[in-house]
């Protein structure tokens, strides 16, 4: 489903079978079997068919399974596709993207690979956005084509593309995890924040994310199961947020009952951007079990 | 000329493959924490995932810690296939 929840993103090292094996257990909302940066070059080749494996075999639970592939500028990203697609991963995680011509060649391999393999599923795409040119064109890429699901921020290689480094603050990334923020929405798909690189600063995480989570991010990724909870918390609605939305809605359904055109709670005006978050509130408090059907 | 794949870690088992003159069979060296109890499986799996490859002589040298069935299946093929890749290069 293209725009499920996905609070988190948890990466798992594509050539670790042991950590794989039992990966639905950790609880994220979507699991990514790396190819990429966990995997050394010679390893690249064995792995891509043991991630095909485990796509086939092991039982992901209620977690989305995805799969980063290695860049299309390498000479890895194309054989990734030609070994993944056909063991029909629910979605594909694309790095390095910077304009609508990579996500054009991820497209083109992956309906050759279902042609050929009679994968009817539809497979979603994440793009990574991790350098200066892919935030400006991040609009581009965002509408390029239905399968793109959702925009990831990448901080690392971000920093590095624009010539610094990672402080605690972020705050040389705010302008481009903005932009990516607005890009998505604008073309009604998700956005994920950067990955939270100290493990053991659970504090810094918490921060980072209800920060995240206030610049308009659905999620983010993790790089230990120990992150999932906190992420969930974060971008799960809290009880206050949950008793506002139910006041807003049932404030709204009685201003329609009595055909009032002005609708109010307490002293506050209610209008259709608050009804429509209300409404998107109590939408993920139902996906995250907060809320019965 | 060998190829080897996977690693000697828990859950996983490293292959060795290598070709050997046509008629000679297939030759499986296992060494495994699961003696006892699963070498036959593991070794019907081998043999079922060169079958799929269609390879019928070769030594396959194998060290595994515990791997389920699917893992030893891509660990193999990728060390056949590795194998076939490298051949054809040179």
């Amino acid at each position: 489903m293209k725009d499920r929840l996905r609070r988190s993103r948890l990466y798992m090292p594509g050539n670790n079978p042991y950590l794989s094996q039992n990966a639905f257990l950790f609880g994220a909302d979507c699991i990514i079997l790396d190819l990429e940066d966990s995997v050394p070059p010679k390893e690249k080749f064995a792995s891509r068919i043991l991630v095909r494996n485990i796509l086939k075999n092991v039982n992901f639970g209620p977690s989305e399974k995805a799969v980063r592939i290695n860049p299309f500028l390498t000479p890895f990203g194309i054989d990734d596709l030609k070994e993944i697609v056909q063991a029909e991963p629910d979605l594909i995680v694309v790095p390095k993207v910077e304009s609508i011509v990579d996500v054009m060649n991820v497209e083109e391999i992956v309906q050759d690979q279902k042609k050929l393999h009679g994968v009817t599923k539809e497979i979603f795409y994440m793009c990574i956005i991790e350098t200066a040119l892919g935030v400006l064109n991040s609009y581009e890429i965002a509408s390029s084509f239905p399968s793109v699901a959702a925009l990831v921020f990448g901080a690392e290689d971000f920093t590095r593309d624009i010539g610094t480094s990672r402080s605690r603050t972020g705050k040389e990334t705010f302008t481009a995890r903005s932009m990516i923020v607005m890009a998505a929405k604008a073309a009604g798909i998700q956005a994920s924040d950067t990955v939270w690189s100290d493990i053991n600063d659970i504090e810094g995480l918490r921060k980072s994310t209800e920060e995240g989570k206030s610049l308009g991010f659905d999620g983010r990724g993790a790089i230990h199961p120990s992150q999932i909870a906190v992420i969930h918390d974060v971008y799960s609605p809290s009880k206050e947020e949950l008793e506002y939305a139910r006041k807003v809605i049932n404030a709204y359904e009685e201003a329609e009952r009595s055909g009032s055109g002005v609708i109010s709670l307490g002293k506050k005006m209610i209008d259709a951007p608050i009804v429509a978050r209300a409404r998107q509130t109590l939408e993920i408090a139902k996906k995250v079990g907060l809320l019965n059907e | 000329m060998s190829s080897t794949c996977g690693r000697k870690s828990r859950g996983d088992l490293e292959v060795t493959f290598e070709k050997s003159k046509s008629g000679s069979g297939i030759i499986i060296e296992l060494d495994t924490t699961m003696e006892n109890l699963y070498s036959n499986n593991i070794r019907k799996e081998i043999i079922e995932t060169l079958k799929k490859l269609n390879v019928t002589d070769c030594i396959i040298k194998v060290i595994d810690d515990g791997a389920l069935p699917y893992v030893i299946s891509s660990r193999v093929e990728a060390a056949v296939r590795l194998n076939v890749e490298v051949s054809d290069e040179r």
